[in-house]
């Protein structure tokens, strides 16, 4: 075996699944880590970027105003109904790492009502935020009536956008489970961690958004 | 795949530290709102010590960063490095324009800052467009005059 091909040193103690597509490409036997994955965090890299962008605008429009001439978030949002829209979901992202751990540990059942819990939750969060747009909409607050406005709708509107690409994900993966899909080896379970690695982005901008928009 | 099945996660732990934070930031907030106990700026500061450790759970524990490998950890981090940039630059920025904002007002006596009850809302044309309808502190709908 002198010229062993490259791939002759890997062996499944590196965590590879027997049973995935991963060992037919080149770049999982340097790497390590499936195609997929590197590709959802180079996504989500961007994603980061993009959301950075609209942070970043909303910064030098607010600060550009100076102090005192920014309508305070608390007397034209609806804060305490958005706080219990982000423990929805934090909620969503938990119920989510429950599932796939679920179909890991070959528990399918607890797995799909797991996707199937956060979808339905996913789907409360815009829900709500649908509500907070048409009372806002109702109090005149509008995306034109002021730089506060077009900030507000642009951020969280391309966030909702993220949720509910995000649901409509989770519904067909709910769908794909309750069909008996997913299993406990790497390639029945990898669209939902794919999915997961998306909807905890989400979730995790959320964090900040709802830090930078509502309480600050 | 970098995580095998034995990687997991203590689930009620992280929900739990997340609620506590989420609960911690809303109160400060409201603590804030009604005493202003500090000043904003310290507030903001405040509120991001409770929000980077919530970030960082998801990223770490729901995103199974602590169990990937150094390669897609750093791949993962990368774009914060470019986060800290353009914030810290566009937070220069924002002075800069801040800063030419009130001097150019100054130098316009046709501009006036619309206080509470919309009483003085004679506005200079032109780059002041972009600053309308912010300068009222509580009623949108004042706006709409």
């Amino acid at each position: 075996m002198t010229h062993a091909p490259v791939n002759a040193n890997h062996s499944p103690d590196h965590g590879h699944d027997e049973s995935g597509p991963l060992m037919a490409h080149g770049s999982i036997l340097q790497t390590q880590i499936t195609n997929g994955k590197i590709c959802m965090w180079l996504f989500l890299g961007s994603e980061i970027m993009f959301f950075t962008g609209l942070i970043g605008a909303y910064i030098v429009l607010r600060f550009g105003q100076g102090p005192g001439n920014w309508p305070s978030p608390d007397k034209t949002l609806n804060v305490p109904l958005t706080a219990i829209n982000t423990f929805f979901l934090i909620c969503s992202s938990v119920t989510l790492v429950w599932a796939l751990q679920s179909f890991q540990r070959e528990q399918p059942a607890k797995g799909n009502l797991g996707l199937l819990a956060t979808t339905l939750i996913g789907a409360l969060f815009v829900g709500v935020q649908a509500y907070e747009y048409i009372e806002l909409l109702g109090a005149g607050m509008a995306p034109d009536t002021n730089l506060f406005g077009s900030c507000f709708y642009v951020m969280t509107g391309f966030h909702g956008f993220h949720v509910l690409v995000g649901v409509l994900s989770l519904a067909w993966l709910t769908v794909m489970g309750f069909l008996g899909k997913f299993g406990p080896t790497y390639s029945q379970y990898a669209p939902i961690e794919m999915t997961g690695l998306y909807w905890h982005f989400v979730d995790l901008v959320w964090i900040i958004l709802f830090a930078i928009v509502y309480l600050m | 795949m970098a995580h095998k099945n034995n990687h997991s996660v203590n689930l009620l732990t992280c929900f739990l530290l997340l609620l506590v934070f989420t609960a911690a930031e809303i109160v400060l907030y409201e603590v804030w709102r009604q005493t202003g106990f500090v000043p904003k700026l310290v507030l903001v500061f405040l509120i991001f010590v409770f929000t980077i450790p919530k970030a960082a759970i998801v990223m770490i524990y729901f995103m199974h960063l602590k169990f990937e490998k150094p390669l897609l950890i750093m791949l993962a981090l990368a774009p914060f490095v470019t986060v800290a940039i353009l914030v810290l630059v566009t937070l220069t920025d924002s002075q800069t324009l801040a800063y030419r904002i009130y001097t150019s007002a100054s130098d316009l006596s046709t501009f006036k800052i619309i206080h509470h009850h919309g009483d003085e809302e004679e506005h200079s044309s032109g780059s002041h467009n972009n600053a309308h309808g912010v300068h009222d502190e509580s009623n949108v709908d004042a706006e709409k005059e």
